[in-house]
């Protein structure tokens, strides 16, 4: 088993962290935030982002509006809300906490 | 030579060729299978489409007007499985046992006013729920706590419906009732508590036993009554004045309530009547406290064992006595039963002001 493969639940997990994060920068839709993504470990395609964003969503994580584009028809752009915001803060603290401690044990 | 087909993407028209049709509509129809149960599925899919549409479109130019199957093979590539997150497909659980699933795991039971079959503001049905006891036991346990705090419970039951949050969907419903519901589960819970209560009578039964091998059916010698002889004349003259006003109290709210009025004086037609009952349940707690204080007071160091059973004993017969009280004054004096048929409405109006008045103190906010 390819080191890589041993961490796919972990990438899958973070994937939620992550998304707060790129959100966190301003108005996105969802190409930007596949775009951010796909030069990453990270990379995820529409079939896992949609269905994650609505789950998002309805946990009031972020909310989105529709805005006209000269390309096409109108796209959602997504935003974080407070309880987004302090969720991404929490997450946050814990990732620098997990890291100190993997740093810490291989001392 | 390839048939092609004109598809409808969300809204938007792409003409495409068979194979590529077909396993386009595939993958929609894994995906929608995949979010059977998410209550955004038709929204997902909506925004799949859409994806698909953009990516379409990029294959698409003036000179070509047609998306192959290779390309609709790449575009499904890239669009990838349906995967749904964790936290979606436990909900999927819970919309699935709505519609009879019943092995689902137990979901943590919750606190919700239940405004179906409520009488005021679904309280007691949420409590009942909540408790796994029948909704008009707990009303009825609700009346009696009322009429024992004098009012104070009333005042408790009006918090309550403004801190406890209505249940307004299935799920919250199925919340407030915890695990699922079925025979097999109530009579195990019934086996178990009715272990747990004759456990725990035993014990209180070999702790009186001990008590009165020990000591005899002679009260214990630190008995209150026999060595403060002044208590003797002073607690029944204050338990006299106290339940005569308290009688006082029940014939005015009956008559305010009945007549809209005390003796001559009337109720200012401005006053709503819960307003006029708050201002009595207020003035006589007002009017008792000082008693209730010295009753206390004088009771004090009386904190014996004999006296907490006498105390139990007393309780038990002043709440079989007011219930019975209450039982044949309802069925045979009409003015009582007037008032038991016109307290719901007015609880109601009641609860209805203070709504209107915290909505209007978060519109000026």
């Amino acid at each position: 088993m390819p080191p890589n493969d041993k961490f796919a639940p972990i990438r899958k997990g973070l994937l939620e962290f992550l998304i707060l994060k790129i959100v966190a920068t301003g108005k996105v839709y969802v190409a930007d935030i596949l775009s951010r993504l796909s030069d990453t470990e990270f990379a995820t395609q529409e079939g896992t982002l949609y269905p994650l964003l609505s789950k998002m969503r309805r946990d009031g994580l972020l909310d989105y509006e529709w805005q006209e584009s000269d390309v096409g028809p109108p796209r959602k752009y997504y935003e974080l809300t407070p309880r987004g915001r302090g969720q991404l803060a929490e997450l946050t603290d814990y990732w620098k906490r997990l890291n100190a401690t993997i740093a810490q044990l291989g001392r | 030579m390839q048939r092609v087909i004109s598809i409808n993407l969300n809204g938007n028209a792409y003409q495409i060729d068979e194979a590529g049709c077909d396993a386009l509509r595939d993958y929609l129809d894994e995906a929608d299978r995949a979010l059977a149960g998410n209550p955004d599925r038709r929204e997902i899919v909506a925004d799949l489409e859409q994806a698909i549409a953009d990516k379409c479109q990029a294959f698409l130019g003036p000179h070509k007007s047609v998306v192959t199957a290779d390309e609709v093979a790449q575009i499904i590539k890239e669009m990838g499985p349906i995967e749904t997150p964790a936290g979606a497909a436990a909900e999927d659980e819970a919309g699935s046992r709505d519609t009879g699933t019943r092995d689902a795991a137990p979901r943590p039971r919750r606190l919700y006013r239940i405004p179906d079959g409520a009488m005021i503001g679904g309280v007691c049905n949420g409590l009942g729920a909540y408790f796994g006891v029948d909704a008009t036991l707990v009303r009825f346990g609700f009346v009696i706590t009322a009429l024992l705090t004098k009012g104070a419970a009333v005042l408790g039951y009006v918090v309550a419906m403004f801190v406890i949050p209505e249940a307004r969907t299935a799920e919250q419903r199925a919340d407030a009732g915890g695990a699922p519901f079925n025979a097999r589960e109530v009579i195990e819970r019934a086996k178990q508590q009715a272990a747990e209560g004759s456990r725990t009578w035993r014990r209180e039964w070999r702790r009186q036993q001990r008590h009165w091998r020990r000591y005899g059916w002679a009260p214990s010698p630190a008995s209150p009554y026999g060595s403060m002889p002044a208590l003797l004349t002073l607690l029944p003259l204050f338990g006299l004045v106290h339940l005569a006003l308290f009688v006082t109290l029940c014939a005015m709210i009956v008559s305010l309530v009945n007549t809209g009025g005390i003796l001559d004086w009337r109720l200012p037609d401005t006053v709503p009547l819960w307003a006029g009952v708050l201002i009595l349940l207020v003035g006589y707690q007002i009017v008792v406290s000082p008693i209730r204080a010295a009753h206390h007071w004088a009771a004090r160091p009386q904190a014996g064992p004999a006296v907490q059973w006498l105390a139990f004993w007393n309780a038990i017969c002043w709440l079989l006595g007011l219930a019975f009280v209450l039982w044949i004054a309802s069925n045979h004096v009409p003015e009582i039963r007037e008032f038991v048929q016109r307290v719901p409405s007015i609880a109601r109006d009641f609860g209805f002001a203070m709504r209107d008045f915290f909505a209007r103190e978060a519109e000026q906010r």
